[in-house]
């Protein structure tokens, strides 16, 4: 963990875009990379990954990374070994692991071999079979670009009810996107926490994150 | 209102925070909430950038699935439908070859269908042989197929034809004074936008031949290769130009609901938006006109386009309702005086 700098907090469009295009579709990789070699370092894949996209988001220019896959497989690496070498007890056989991954080259990534209709045609299967309200918000929104208020008349709801459809469908694209999608590309129940929007306890209402003043 | 998420979730903190953006500005003290929780930790500041690159991700299938959504819509058979066949197997089937019969007489009549899409939508749909066409935004064509001759009139926008082969049957889309034969290839065609703008023709794959058929006489054809670019006037001859294939793959990047730019100028960038939505994006500053801009755009997001142009170029991007204006930054300060 490290503090980002305010200069660099802005994301634009362009770069969300890039980073739709080229380091999404490799998530899933990058994860069962993590997870083969990582498990007996104890990092959290997770933690990992959101310190590689911070590192990507925050780059000055993307235009130069002609292989985003070894970029990222070299961004894990150093991640986990800052965060190895900022641990309190030092595993050292989490030290070995990653000589050993070290010797390793790391394989061409999986992006270049999935071709970016197949993309997209995986992503339209996951706005499918995503719940159905929370889908109706998310296609009314980006298919058909109504704004959030016009969702709102249209389906009879309140705004902040929209907002929360929409956040939802981030989050649990969010989720099917990083871990890789079923064989026919739709969200498992089983595989989704329904925690937030719908499912959250009272206690964690109590202590919600307030994203408005 | 408080959204519900763990405040430790970063993935569902950063989700509302995006879906917050995404219901319009936030304001000043909303702002320094979201900076003071991107900036504390890298870890929230990479949960926020790939919670953007999802709804990227969403906004870029856009297009395939509105088309998705409406050729769905065409195959459904109502359930009444369904339990009706059932029953009546028999008179089904007598039923079915009646329509066969009257499908085969269809055959030899020529069929008409038309298509048209609206703003901001792209359909991509099978034609009676097989073949493919992809309208673009605001594209208007009829289809006119007779046993020995596969017709299309394109009126207005842009179409991409995946033409199945067959020799017995050109492949012939029209429009404005020109035409353009096919056996089997892949090519799009652009209706010209008023009287002075010329018909393009992109070749994907295969070949086609192009005519200029000004007064109704077929004349100066030329062929065109995989990778070639024409455009027919009138009253002026067809030039040919050669293009990359990336180049050939940008200008078609819209049947993926997407822009490409490499090089063309801010204000022709600012007009190819508005094919694809009400947004109008007008440049203030003259002298910014002709700056040359590259990258690949949401179509239907002008607004997007126009922060990241005001951010390369030093403008300022500002909306008056469904206008956005470009200008310099200095143009307010003397607006001031």
């Amino acid at each position: 963990m490290r503090r980002i700098d305010d200069a660099t907090l802005a994301v634009s469009e362009q770069r969300a875009l890039w980073l739709a295009t080229h380091v999404l579709p490799n998530e899933p990789a990058l994860r069962r990379w993590l997870c083969k070699r990582m498990a007996v370092c104890g990092v959290d894949a997770d933690d990992v990954v959101q310190e590689v996209y911070a590192v990507l988001a925050g780059l000055q220019d993307v235009a130069e990374i002609r292989d985003p896959w070894a970029y990222l497989i070299a961004c894990a690496r150093s991640t986990v070994l800052n965060t190895l070498r900022r641990a309190r007890i030092v595993r050292i056989e989490a030290f070995a692991s990653l000589d050993h991954l070290d010797a390793e080259e790391p394989s061409a990534g999986p992006e270049r071999h999935v071709n970016a209709h197949q993309q997209l045609r995986e992503t339209l299967a996951l706005i499918q079979s995503l719940p159905e309200k929370c889908r109706r918000a998310f296609v009314l929104r980006r298919v058909h670009g109504l704004s959030q208020r016009e969702i709102a008349q249209r389906m009879g709801i309140s705004e902040n009810t929209v907002e929360k459809h929409i956040c939802k469908g981030i989050r649990l694209l969010a989720q099917a996107m990083g871990h890789g999608t079923n064989s026919d590309g739709s969200i498992s129940d089983g595989s989704i926490s329904e925690r937030g929007a719908d499912g959250g306890s009272a206690q964690t209402r109590s202590t919600g994150y307030d994203t408005r003043r | 209102m408080t959204p519900d998420v763990d405040p430790q979730d970063r993935s569902a903190v950063a989700a509302a925070w995006v879906a917050r953006e995404d219901r319009g500005q936030l304001e000043a003290g909303e702002r320094g909430k979201r900076d003071a929780w991107l900036s504390a930790d890298s870890r929230q500041f990479g949960a926020y950038a790939r919670a953007r690159a999802v709804s990227a991700q969403a906004a870029r299938v856009a297009a395939t699935m509105r088309a998705a959504e409406t050729s769905h819509e065409n195959i459904r058979v109502p359930r009444s439908v369904r339990r009706w066949l059932r029953s009546f197997g028999l008179a089904a089937m007598v039923a079915a070859a009646a329509w066969l019969a009257h499908m085969l007489f269809l055959a030899t009549v020529p069929q008409t269908h038309e298509y048209r899409t609206s703003r901001g939508e792209v359909l991509r749909m099978p034609l009676p042989d097989g073949s493919m066409v992809t309208l673009d935004s605001a594209t208007e064509l009829t289809v006119i197929y007779t046993p020995d001759r596969r017709g299309i009139r394109l009126l207005r926008g842009e179409a991409l034809f995946d033409v199945v082969s067959d020799r017995a049957r050109p492949f012939v889309v029209s429009s404005a004074q020109a035409t353009v034969t096919a056996v089997g290839t892949s090519f799009s065609v652009a209706a010209p936008q008023d009287a002075q703008d010329a018909v393009r023709v992109l070749v994907r794959e295969g070949r086609v031949d192009l005519a200029d058929t000004t007064d109704g006489v077929r004349q100066r054809v030329a062929r065109l290769e995989a990778n070639q670019t024409a455009a027919a006037r009138p009253g002026a001859p067809i030039q040919v130009q050669r293009l990359q294939p990336k180049s050939v793959q940008d200008q078609l990047a819209w049947r993926e609901g997407m822009l490409a730019f490499h090089g063309d100028t801010l204000a022709t960038a600012a007009r190819r938006f508005r094919r694809y939505s009400d947004v109008r994006i007008v440049i203030d500053e003259p002298t910014m006109e002709g700056r040359r801009v590259v990258g690949l755009y949401s179509a239907n997001d002008p607004v997007g386009f126009a922060r990241s142009v005001a951010l390369s170029l030093g403008l300022v991007a500002e909306r008056r309702g469904n206008t956005i204006h470009l200008r310099s930054p200095q143009q307010t300060s003397r607006g001031l005086d």
